[in-house]
C-alpha cells in the first residue's frame, strides 16, 4: 500500500511541480510498484481529460457589454455620473432616475418595503396589534409608511445579468407598456419626490445602503414564502381595496396610528383575509423574514432620521396620495411583476447591490426601456 | 511547475494606471487578457455557461469600478479570479436554493467542437459537480488555468498546504467518478 508521501509525491509530478530529484523517485516508484504505475496513469488520465476539455471562448458580445456599461472614455470611474452623486440638477439625468426608479424602486424596492409592512402591521393600527405574534417591536413602525420607497440609484445598470433577466420578463415589459406606468412618469407628484431633499437624504443614507447589502433582506427576496405572499389573491385584495388606499391616502401608516381611516382598513375584509391567509402566516413563520426582522440593519433603517424625514415629507405624501400613483399600484402590470420570478431573481441578486452606476448604462437602461414601449406602441397600431 | 503567463503583473498595472487616467482602452486591454480564463473558471465551477458570462461581466465592471480602491501591492489577477470564484459559489448557493445542481443546465456554446468532445465536456463537468463547491475552485484553477499552488492559495486566500490537501482528495475522487463513468 502506498504510503501518503509517495501518494503526494505522484499527485506532484502530474502537477509538474516536483524537483528533478523528487521526479526521478517516482519514476522509480512507478517502476517498482504496481499500485504506483496505476494510481499515476488513472491520475495522468484524468489530467488528459481536464486537457481535452480546453478552454473554451467566451461569448463575443461579452467586451462590449463590459465596455458599455463602464463610465463613459475620457471620464473615467472617478468622473463619471453616478445616481448617488448629490448632483441632480442635468434634466436629462433628473428624468432618466425618475423613469428607472419608478421601473425597479417601485418594485423591487417598494415591495421589499411591503415585507416591513407585513412584519409590522399590514396596515399599521398601533403599536401592538399588527406586528407578528401580537408582540410590540421597539422602534418598527408601520410598515405601509414605506410603501412606494424607490430603490437606490446606485443599484441599478444595464448590463447587471438580472437587468438584462428583466428586460427578457414579459411581465416587466408589461409594465412599462402599461398606462399606468407611463401616467407615473409623467406625474408632477412622482417628480416632486423624486427631486426633494428628503427623498435624496434618504437614498444616501447609510441605514438605507445597509439594508440593501444585508444577507437578511436577500434571503427574504429569494424565499418562496415572500413570493407566494406578492401573488396571493389576499395581498392583491388588501391593496386594491377602498379602505387600503384610503387609510394610505391620509398618509395615516405614518402617524396617524389611531385615525378612523387606519381603522376601517384593518377591519376590512381583504386585509383579514389576508392575515389568515396560508401564504401571510408562511412568510410571517419563515426563518428568512424573522431575520430580516430581527437584523440590526433593519431596524437602523426604520429608526433612521432620513427615512423619517422622507416618510414625513410633503412631496412624498403626496404621490402616495396621487392617482396616478396609487392606479399603477393596483395595476395587474405591477402585481404581475412583483410576483415574477425576474423580480424575485433581482430582488435577491448581490449584483444588483453591488454593481456600480453609470450614466451610459442608465441611458441605455431607459433606451431599452423606451424601445420596448416603441414597439409596443408599433404592434398596437398595426 | 510552470509559471502562469497571466501572472505578468508589470502590464496589468501599466493598463490600470491607463484606465485610471481615463484611458477607455486600457478597459478593453485587461478584458482582452482576462475575459477568457475568468469565463472559463467560471463555466466550470457553475456548469452553465450563460450563468458563466453573467458572472464574469459582473466581475469585471466590480474590479473596473473599483480599480481607485484596488491595493497595487496585491496581484491584479488575483483580485480578479478570487471575485469570479466568489462570485460564482455565490450564484451556486442561490442557485441551490431553487434547484439541484445536478438539474443545473450545461449550455453548450456557440462552435462547441465534435460530438466527442463535448462528450467529454459533459462527462468531465459532471464529475466536477459532484465536487463540493470549494474544492472544484482548486480543481478547476489548477487544470484549466493552470495555476501553482502558490497561485491557488493566493487567489483562494488559504494556506499552501490546505491546497494541496483538497486538490489532492479531489482529484482522486474524480479519478474514481471518471473511472465509474467509462472515461
Amino acid at each position: 500500500m502506498l504510503h501518503p508521501d509517495q501518494i503526494e509525491l505522484i499527485h506532484r509530478e502530474i502537477d509538474g511541480a516536483n524537483a528533478p530529484a523528487e521526479s526521478a523517485a517516482v519514476r522509480k516508484l512507478v517502476a517498482q510498484d504496481p499500485e504506483a504505475r496505476a494510481l499515476e496513469a488513472d491520475l495522468r488520465r484524468v489530467a488528459r481529460l481536464f486537457d481535452e476539455v480546453g478552454a473554451r471562448e467566451p461569448p463575443p458580445h461579452l467586451k462590449q457589454a463590459i465596455l458599455a456599461a463602464l463610465p463613459r472614455a475620457g471620464a473615467a470611474p472617478r468622473a463619471a455620473s453616478r445616481w448617488s452623486s448629490p448632483n441632480f440638477t442635468d434634466p436629462l439625468e433628473n428624468v432618466i432616475m425618475t423613469k428607472k426608479t419608478m421601473l425597479i424602486g417601485s418594485t423591487v424596492v417598494a415591495v421589499v418595503v411591503v415585507v416591513a409592512a407585513i412584519a409590522t402591521g399590514f396596515p399599521p393600527t398601533g403599536a401592538i396589534s399588527g406586528t407578528i405574534g401580537g408582540e410590540p417591536i421597539p422602534g418598527v413602525q408601520q410598515a405601509s409608511r414605506y410603501r412606494g420607497r424607490p430603490i437606490t440609484p446606485s443599484e441599478v445598470t444595464l448590463d447587471n445579468p438580472e437587468i438584462k433577466i428583466l428586460f427578457q420578463n414579459h411581465e416587466v415589459l408589461n409594465l412599462i407598456n402599461s398606462e399606468a406606468f407611463r401616467t407615473v412618469m409623467a406625474s408632477e407628484a412622482f417628480r416632486t419626490v423624486m427631486a426633494s431633499e428628503a427623498y435624496r437624504s434618504a437614498m444616501a443614507s447609510e441605514a438605507f445602503r445597509t439594508v440593501m447589502a444585508s444577507e437578511a433582506y436577500r434571503t427574504v427576496m429569494a424565499s418562496e414564502a415572500y413570493r407566494t405572499v406578492m401573488a396571493s389573491e389576499a395581498n392583491r385584495q388588501v391593496m386594491a381595496s377602498e379602505a387600503y388606499r384610503t387609510a394610505e391616502a391620509q398618509g395615516a401608516f405614518r402617524s396617524a396610528q389611531s385615525t378612523e381611516a387606519a381603522r376601517t382598513a384593518q377591519a376590512s375584509e381583504a386585509y383579514r383575509t389576508l392575515q389568515a391567509s396560508e401564504a401571510f402566516r408562511t412568510l410571517q413563520a419563515s426563518e428568512a423574514f424573522r431575520t430580516l426582522q430581527a437584523s440590526e440593519a433593519f431596524r437602523t433603517l426604520q429608526a433612521s432620521e432620513a427615512f423619517r424625514t422622507l416618510q414625513a415629507s410633503e412631496a412624498f405624501r403626496s404621490m402616495q396620495a396621487s392617482e396616478a400613483f396609487r392606479t399603477l399600484q393596483a395595476s395587474e402590470a405591477f402585481r404581475s411583476m412583483q410576483a415574477s420570478e425576474a423580480f424575485r431573481t433581482i430582488s435577491a441578486s448581490e449584483a444588483f447591490r453591488s454593481i456600480s452606476r453609470s450614466q451610459a448604462a442608465s441611458e441605455a437602461f431607459m433606451s431599452e426601456a423606451m424601445r420596448s414601449a416603441q414597439r409596443s406602441a408599433q404592434r398596437s397600431a398595426e | 511547475m510552470e509559471e502562469t503567463p497571466l501572472a505578468t503583473d508589470e502590464q496589468d498595472r501599466a493598463l490600470i494606471r491607463g484606465y485610471l487616467k481615463g484611458q477607455r482602452d486600457a478597459a478593453g486591454g485587461l478584458i482582452d487578457r482576462y475575459q477568457k480564463p475568468l469565463f472559463n473558471v467560471a463555466l466550470r465551477l457553475l456548469h452553465d455557461a450563460q450563468d458563466a458570462e453573467d458572472v464574469t461581466q459582473t466581475v469585471f465592471l466590480n474590479a473596473l469600478l473599483k480599480l481607485r480602491s484596488y491595493d497595487p501591492k496585491y496581484r491584479f489577477f488575483s483580485w480578479v479570479y478570487r471575485m469570479t470564484v466568489n462570485e460564482s459559489l455565490n450564484l451556486l448557493k442561490r442557485r441551490k436554493r431553487t434547484v439541484g445542481l445536478e438539474e443545473g443546465p450545461d449550455i453548450p456554446g456557440p462552435g462547441s467542437a465534435s460530438d466527442q468532445v463535448t462528450e467529454v465536456q459533459d462527462r468531465v463537468g459532471k464529475a466536477l459537480m459532484g465536487l463540493k463547491p470549494d474544492d472544484r475552485a482548486i480543481v478547476v484553477l489548477r487544470h484549466f488555468v493552470s495555476f501553482t499552488y502558490q497561485e491557488i492559495a493566493d487567489v483562494l486566500e488559504i494556506p499552501v498546504k490546505t491546497v494541496k490537501s483538497r486538490l489532492f482528495t479531489a482529484r482522486d475522487r474524480l479519478r474514481v467518478e471518471l473511472s465509474e463513468r467509462g472515461a
